[in-house]
């Protein structure tokens, strides 16, 4: 299975990232984000940072890990060799791995989704950068779940 | 939705579909066909239906498609805040606690927490606030300060939050009060002031009309669908007007006009046709006119002159006036108004009552009939002495045969009007007239003249579709408030003379104690020797000069005035709320601003001959000395509070440290600093990013050019700008705010989207998402937005210090760079502007298009002053690049706005597909042009052929005439991050 893809898109980068579960198409969205900053499979597996995001929507929760990527690199020169972990909790279909009774203070919030995942990679001049991204936008942002096939498609300012 | 060619180097889309202005397009036939490759045309339609746009929607030659709005697009949107007051009772209404009473158009009131219902689309949008966007129902009366007059309106947001602290508690001479936080604005004489910075002794605005309360109404059937058949079913169906039952929304303006028709009106049937008609003057059939446009039914109004022979019980009289008449013709809205009641016929001669749907419904709907019925049948406010009233009277006239049908409707009247606490007299009957079904009678109801009762009538009834009349109602209540104070004044006066007396004190003693301007030496004379009855001073205004001082207010200030004579701070804990009454939608466009890059030109006094031997080595200290910046690596390190300063003063704070000349910031839009720009707004991840790509060049198309004058096409202007000659050397700097513009953008992205949804709901494309002004969001978004272009210009700044640097090393310190201009062609400005032939003040949205101000303009350098602004239009890599000056006519076609750049025609991958970066640079490097790049992709992207063609793009903005041409810059080498 292709992990993501590029497509034409006058100014900016527009991709596609495919995944059997919304978690996996997430990881591919953050590794085809870095594909265009970098050469991916040079950047060596030294630093940690774990991620932890809530949104009201799936379309808010990419938008925001993306961002959330572009700010560590940004202020730490991170550059992402690979997502160690990922999960998505849901609140009204309760499908965390720690069930039912976590459901609750979230919906008591008004959160709908939560995101956690430990990203690694590195830092440094030793790599190539081949362009920065700006931002994440909402143009043309598409999730698309079927069972066992997941699709995200995005556009970055770059 | 094909653009229409208006001449060589302009086309237009016609306003259609949800577009409020058209769309102008300055491009040439040859950027034409490329504009229509991507979706930059849909883009700007889009944009020419944002709610508050002017004149045109703006597409520049370069344009190509962006996030919401197209890159190389312009709107000027008006940035009028409409929010004006609804005077509860004359006061603003933002942020009022709990209870505060609401007056709506329609004239009840309900405390302010109960529109909460009203709102339909509920969001928990932020969590100190509430925000609720609304279809409300229900307008409130509003003031309109321009106008200077009342009027209704639609609130569009509801907003309640948690408070914690202090209200300010008003009360005035007449009783009226009121509580608003501190920073909350009031109407004075002056205009809108805090209700902090009130004082006693002022004066606030005060709407003396309060109406009655609200109650639930049930949805009981009044008019079914099978009353109707066939087109007048139709009809009212259309305008959702069936099935019609008590709680319908439209019915309240309906009993307001049935009580006015059956005063003032009349209903006949001709055939098929039916025919509603008013009378009244001009002014208040409009009032009339637009109750029924508002129920979806046109109306017109006629003016005729008129003999006129009424024979009455003193005689014929005679005169000979202008009659005003109001004509609906409209079977279906005759019929309704039959169903509900309504009499067929001369009403004189039929027998007919108060519908009993009015008689069983809540005080606040019977009050509309009331209302409508005394506008045209109810006696004005008058006096018979100089400060004593006449009974109102209600008169109805009737034909004798029928008189006991017009006495049951009187009595009706009576009891209701009992309801409200109003006291009523004996029926008066008396004959008058002969008219054509022969002799009539005349009704009167005589309304008690007691000053309680006088003011239940007037502020809890009062008049409808009767402007004068409600005016002097007005003026009525609070002069019988000022008399009725004074009495009771003077009554308490009485009866502290009386126990000072009893307390041994001599006539002396006690007069001087109580001698006021209110009770003289004679009245405590008088109390203290005798119980006296007390009456109002001989000095107190007659009410004929009281309506005189009242109606020059009026004239001046469009409503009235009441001292203020308590001010108290107290704290309140719990909920307080605010209504958005706009007069116009406006807002500030999120998508717009991302960046604020713009660009920098600066002009050295080195010759193309000097700086060519060594372009190697100056390329090589100009990426040294400006590096691209992954990741934090600034060439200067800021605290954060430095950072907060860098915010708050752009490039001056560079200055100040000591990094670049003053010259510089001279040479800079907006003297390098917005002042509307608030650090605090800008959040902490933004900060963390901004701090670490100061002096930082970004990649992407963001670059450093080293680049020769080739031609000059304005010896004149070019010499005011600083360019001399051909084969003078100069500098062009394209980048922006980097990471902490964007992360700005995000943020308040987030924000807007979960404020407003159903904004966004309603947008074709979620990037485009906006914040209506008047909200907190909006303003916030401007301030928030101002410091991200401060960072840019600061950044800029810095790396003209820096390129400066790089020269000296390479040149010596003979080698001088001077700053021409710094323009940003990615902001939302403020600025006055002309569209249909009215000025007004917009939020100018500039996404990828550069200022082009002309001569004269307050905003411009005085050094540029004669000449217009510079405009720089960057080509793509190893192209040429252009200086322009701004023209009077750019402030006419496009709101002051040109090009900024050559515009993209091929996505990136595709070029990084088409070339290699090697061949690109050998390839540049055989025109004599060099590039110093972090990547050979980046330069693959950004080459030359994947643009539009800048010589084109900026032929079309010297056609239009929107940006003249003063010289061509070409590139000698490049530094791209």
């Amino acid at each position: 299975m292709k992990k993501f893809e590029f497509f034409d898109h006058t100014a900016d980068a527009m991709f596609r990232a495919y995944g059997k579960t919304l978690e996996e198409a997430f990881v591919n969205a953050a590794k085809a984000t870095y594909t265009l900053v970098t050469d991916i499979k040079k950047v060596k597996r030294k630093k940690e940072y774990s991620i932890d995001i809530v949104s009201k929507k799936k379309e808010s929760l990419l938008f925001d890990f993306m961002d959330k990527l572009i700010f560590l690199t940004d202020t730490k020169g991170f550059l992402l060799a690979d997502v160690k972990k990922l999960s998505i909790q849901d609140a009204a279909s309760g499908h965390s791995q720690k069930g039912a009774q976590k459901k609750r203070p979230m919906e008591k919030l008004g959160i709908q989704y939560r995101l956690r995942a430990i990203v690694v990679g590195d830092s440094g001049d030793a790599y190539e950068i081949k362009t920065q991204i700006k931002a994440p936008t909402y143009s043309d942002m598409l999730i698309k779940e079927e069972k066992g096939k997941v699709m995200v498609q995005m556009v970055h300012d770059i | 939705m094909k653009p229409k060619k208006l001449n060589a180097y302009s086309y237009l889309v016609e306003k259609e579909g949800k577009m409020k202005v058209p769309l102008k397009i300055f491009a040439s036939e040859k950027i034409m066909e490329q504009l229509e490759q991507d979706r930059c045309i849909q883009q700007g339609i889009n944009v020419a239906a944002l709610p508050g746009i002017r004149g045109f929607s703006i597409m520049m030659p370069d344009a190509h498609q962006g996030y919401g709005f197209s890159i190389g697009g312009v709107a000027a949107i008006d940035k009028k805040d409409g929010c004006i007051s609804p005077g509860g009772i004359g006061f603003d209404i933002n942020c009022l606690p709990d209870g505060t009473r609401i007056l709506s158009e329609l004239g009840y009131f309900k405390p302010i927490e109960a529109f909460e219902h009203e709102f339909e689309e509920v969001e928990q949008a932020h969590p100190q606030y509430t925000l609720k966007m609304t279809q409300m129902l229900s307008k409130l009366q509003t003031f309109d300060q321009e106008k200077r007059q009342f009027s209704s309106r639609q609130p569009t947001f509801f907003m309640k939050k948690k408070h914690n602290g202090k209200v300010v508690s008003l009360r005035t001479a007449q009783g009226y009060s009121v509580q608003a936080t501190p920073e909350h604005p009031v109407l004075t004489e002056q205009g809108m002031k805090p209700a902090g910075e009130l004082q006693e002794g002022g004066k606030v605005a005060v709407h003396p009309f309060e109406g009655v309360a609200y109650e639930p109404v049930a949805p009981i059937l009044l008019v079914a669908e099978s009353f109707f058949t066939g087109q007048q079913q139709s009809a009212l169906k259309k305008r959702g007007l069936l099935p019609l039952k008590l709680d319908h929304p439209k019915l309240a303006i309906i009993t307001r006009l049935f009580g006015y028709l059956l005063g003032d009106g009349s209903i006949y049937f001709s055939g098929n046709k039916g025919f509603v008609n008013a009378y009244g003057s001009k002014e208040d059939l409009l009032l009339v006119q637009k109750d029924l446009n508002d129920l979806g039914f046109e109306a017109q109004i006629y003016t005729r002159r008129r003999d006129h022979s009424i024979p009455t019980r003193y005689g014929k009289v005679e005169f000979t006036a202008d009659n005003h008449e109001l004509h609906c013709s409209s079977g279906s809205l005759a019929n309704l108004f039959y169903y509900l009641g309504y009499p067929r016929g001369d009403k004189a001669n039929t027998e007919y009552e108060v519908p009993s749907w009015i008689r069983t419904s809540p005080l606040w709907m019977k009050r509309l009939f009331l209302s409508g019925f005394f506008g045209a049948e109810l006696s004005k406010p008058r006096t018979h002495t100089k400060t004593g009233f006449d009974c109102p009277t209600i008169s109805i006239n009737k034909n004798t045969s029928e008189i006991s049908a017009g006495r049951k409707f009187a009595i009706q009247l009576m009891v209701m009007l009992e309801e409200f606490g109003i006291e009523t007299h004996a029926l008066q009957e008396r004959d008058d007239f002969v008219n054509r079904h022969g002799k009539t009678s005349r009704l009167k109801i005589l309304i008690s003249a007691k000053e309680e009762n006088l003011l239940s009538l007037w502020s809890k009834i009062g008049f409808s579709y009767n402007l004068k009349r409600s005016m002097l109602a007005d003026f009525a209540i609070l002069y019988l408030r000022e008399k009725k104070k004074l009495n009771a004044e003077r009554a308490e006066g009485a009866l502290k003379i009386q126990a000072y007396r009893k307390k041994g004190l001599s006539l002396r003693e006690v007069q001087e104690i109580i001698v006021s301007p209110n009770m003289n030496a004679r009245f405590v004379e008088r109390h203290f020797y005798e119980r006296a009855g007390q009456r109002i001073t001989l000095n107190f205004d007659s009410f004929i000069e009281y309506t005189k001082r009242r109606e020059t207010e009026i004239k001046k200030y469009g409503c009235l005035f009441d001292e203020i004579v308590a001010v108290k701070t107290e704290i309140y804990s719990g909920n307080v709320y605010d209504f958005t009454v706009p007069e116009t939608h406006s807002f500030v466009a999120q998508s717009i601003i991302v960046s604020n890059c713009g660009v920098r030109l600066l002009v050295t006094n080195l010759e193309k001959q000097h700086v060519y031997p060594k372009i190697k080595q100056l390329l090589d200290r100009l990426f040294a000395h400006i590096p691209p910046g992954v990741g934090a690596k600034a060439v200067l390190r800021i605290t954060r509070e430095e950072m907060d300063e860098v915010l708050k003063d752009g490039a001056q704070w560079m200055v100040k440290k000591g990094y670049g000349t003053k010259e510089d910031i001279e040479n800079c839009e907006e003297s390098g600093r917005m002042e509307d720009a608030d650090p605090s707004l800008v959040s902490n991840s933004a900060k963390d990013r901004g701090k670490g790509q100061i002096g930082t060049l970004g990649s992407g198309n963001h670059f450093i050019e080293v680049q020769y004058v080739g031609k000059i096409f304005d010896k004149t202007v070019a010499k005011t700008f600083g360019i001399e000659k051909e084969g003078q050397v100069v500098i062009l700097i394209h980048c922006g705010s980097r990471g902490l513009g964007h992360q700005v953008c995000t943020d308040f992205l987030r924000k807007m989207e979960e404020a407003f949804p159903e904004i966004v709901a309603e947008l074709p494309e979620k990037d485009l998402i906006y914040a209506p002004s008047g909200s907190h969001i909006a303003t916030e978004y401007y301030k928030a937005m101002c410091a991200a272009a401060n960072f840019a210009w600061a950044n800029r700044h810095m790396i003209g210090h820096q390129a400066r640097i790089a020269f000296k090393e390479v040149f010596g310190d003979a080698a001088e760079l001077r700053t021409v201009y710094d323009v940003a062609h990615n902001i939302a400005k403020v600025e006055e502007h002309v569209a249909d032939g009215k000025k007004f003040t917009a939020w100018v949205h500039r996404k990828g298009a550069t200022r082009a101000f002309g001569p004269g303009r307050k905003e411009i350098p005085k050094k540029y002053q004669k000449t217009g602004q510079p405009i720089f239009i960057p080509g793509s890599m190893g192209t040429s690049s252009y200086v322009l000056v701004g023209t009077e006519k750019a402030m006419q076609e496009s709101f002051g706005s040109t090009a900024h750049g050559a515009g993209r025609v091929m996505s990136r991958k595709e070029a990084s597909h088409r070339w290699r970066g090697e061949d690109l640079k050998a390839d540049l490097e055989k025109e004599n042009i060099h590039i110093k790049a972090a990547s050979w992709k980046g330069i693959t992207e950004e080459a030359p052929l994947a643009y539009k063609d800048v010589d084109e793009v900026v032929k079309v903005s010297d056609d239009a005439g929107i940006g003249k041409l003063v010289a061509q810059l070409k590139p000698i080498g490049v530094v791209k991050g």
